[in-house]
């Protein structure tokens, strides 16, 4: 892959110093291509206005000049370059979630989904459910109610992986302030399955204890996590291009059980899931089962 | 559809007002307890869902909402209530005045829909805040 900096007497360099480089390329690319090969996103030209819309809070708060000057940090090599890096992955791939999210998705899950693959796993000594890209948790936790509610006493846990650290950490503590509660958790749940802290609340220990959050690429394989029975991998494909959504979907069939099932977006048609899968339901409440 | 905002700040009543126009209601406000239950009362048809602020002067929203729920005929009425209390022991006492549903302020622009999909009600996917 050719770099996009080149050096004024060779080509196709990387991470070299910044003095011996001539730019070659706007900042935009630089960015994106620096996304690309941290995180495998991808920011298509025609959403260019998201770097100045989602790094230039970024920008004033680092004081750094402009988008020139942040893509020579990216490629400094530089410990500041570093922890800027982290920052612009954070930046340009969270998005704002709610709890459950998509009510017609997870009436599905409560009355169809969930129910059928319970009772098909109903041997098994834990029901395993993966969150993909899983932001600040609300999915997780939304998952974690949904399955104490279905299936009291049932062994579960639900793993949240999403590539920004940031957002890993702060799900791993189960705190939400007001404005995210107000979102999708009707106050009845959050009642029942949420403890004051002060302003915010946070999630019982009866259901944090069952979830565990983890930093995590989806194009690399998950490691000793799996197999789950179900994978929830919603709003987050529309970031890769299709030979790595192909990527992604390979590495879920690894991290499954047979016969479980991939949830994805709502509003998402995805065609290119590979041959391990096979699509189930219809409309909104399409689903992939794991198949082989 | 209809709804009620009833809180004393004019800018809240404006605000709610306005979200709830561009969900499809019509809006009825009012600035405190009193005045929104002689309308409510003296009205013949009822609303779908009324928006309760917890401290208002006079009635507050909790004596507002018993009061409410002790008409036979409101007893089926969504009320929901929007305030800057945010303690769960204040959620549990609403709940026990009869409240539907509980939205603590600030909120974002679409957490009051979301509250109200929560209730059954829903739109157009063209339709928001």
């Amino acid at each position: 892959m050719m770099s996009v900096y080149e050096s004024s007497s060779s080509s196709a360099l990387s991470l070299a110093p910044r003095q011996q480089l001539e730019p070659v390329a706007p900042p935009e690319d630089l960015i994106r291509r620096f996304l690309w090969d941290r995180s495998c996103v991808e920011i298509p030209a025609d959403q260019d206005y998201m770097f100045d819309t989602r790094l230039g809070p970024l920008l004033a708060n680092e004081g750094v000049t402009d988008l020139q000057e942040l893509a020579e940090l990216l490629y400094s090599g530089t410990g500041r370059g570093r922890q800027l890096g982290e920052a612009v992955v954070d930046a340009m791939t969270t998005n704002e979630t709610n709890f459950f999210r998509d009510t017609p998705v997870f009436d599905h899950l409560r009355h169809v989904l969930l129910p059928s693959l319970l009772s098909f796993r109903r041997d098994a000594a834990e029901f395993r459910i993966w969150s993909a890209a899983s932001s600040t948790g609300q999915e997780a936790v939304s998952l974690a109610i949904l399955i104490s509610e279905v299936a009291p006493g049932r062994p579960f846990s639900i793993l949240g992986t999403d590539i920004s650290r940031r957002v890993v950490e702060e799900a791993s503590t189960g705190h939400y302030r007001p404005i995210a509660t107000n979102r999708g958790l009707s106050a009845r749940t959050l009642l029942r399955w949420f403890d004051q802290d002060g302003t915010s609340y946070v999630v019982k220990p009866e259901l944090l204890t069952n979830i565990e959050y983890r930093q995590h690429n989806l194009t690399h394989p998950l490691g000793d996590a799996a197999p789950f029975d179900l994978v929830l991998l919603r709003n987050v494909l529309i970031y890769f291009n299709n030979e790595t959504r192909q990527q992604v979907f390979s590495r879920v069939a690894d991290a499954m059980n047979e016969g479980g099932a991939v949830l994805l977006g709502a509003a998402e048609r995805v065609f290119n899931y590979g041959s391990r899968f096979a699509p189930r339901g219809e409309d909104q409440n399409l689903w992939l089962e794991r198949t082989n | 559809m209809k709804a009620i905002v009833v809180d004393d700040s004019l800018p809240i009543r404006v605000l709610l007002g306005n979200q709830l126009s561009s969900l499809g209601f019509s809006v009825d406000s009012y600035p405190s307890g009193e005045s929104a239950f002689d309308a409510l009362v003296g009205e013949d048809s009822c609303p779908d869902v009324v928006l309760v602020d917890w401290n208002m002067p006079g009635m507050n929203g909790i004596e507002l909402i018993e009061a409410v729920r002790s008409q036979g005929r409101f007893t089926e009425l969504f009320m929901v209530m929007v305030t800057s209390e945010a303690r769960v022991t204040h959620m549990a006492k609403a709940f026990e005045s009869g409240v539907d549903e509980y939205l603590t302020k600030p909120f974002s622009s679409d957490s009051l829909q979301k509250k109200l999909e929560l209730l059954g009600f829903s739109w157009a996917d063209d339709v928001c805040v």
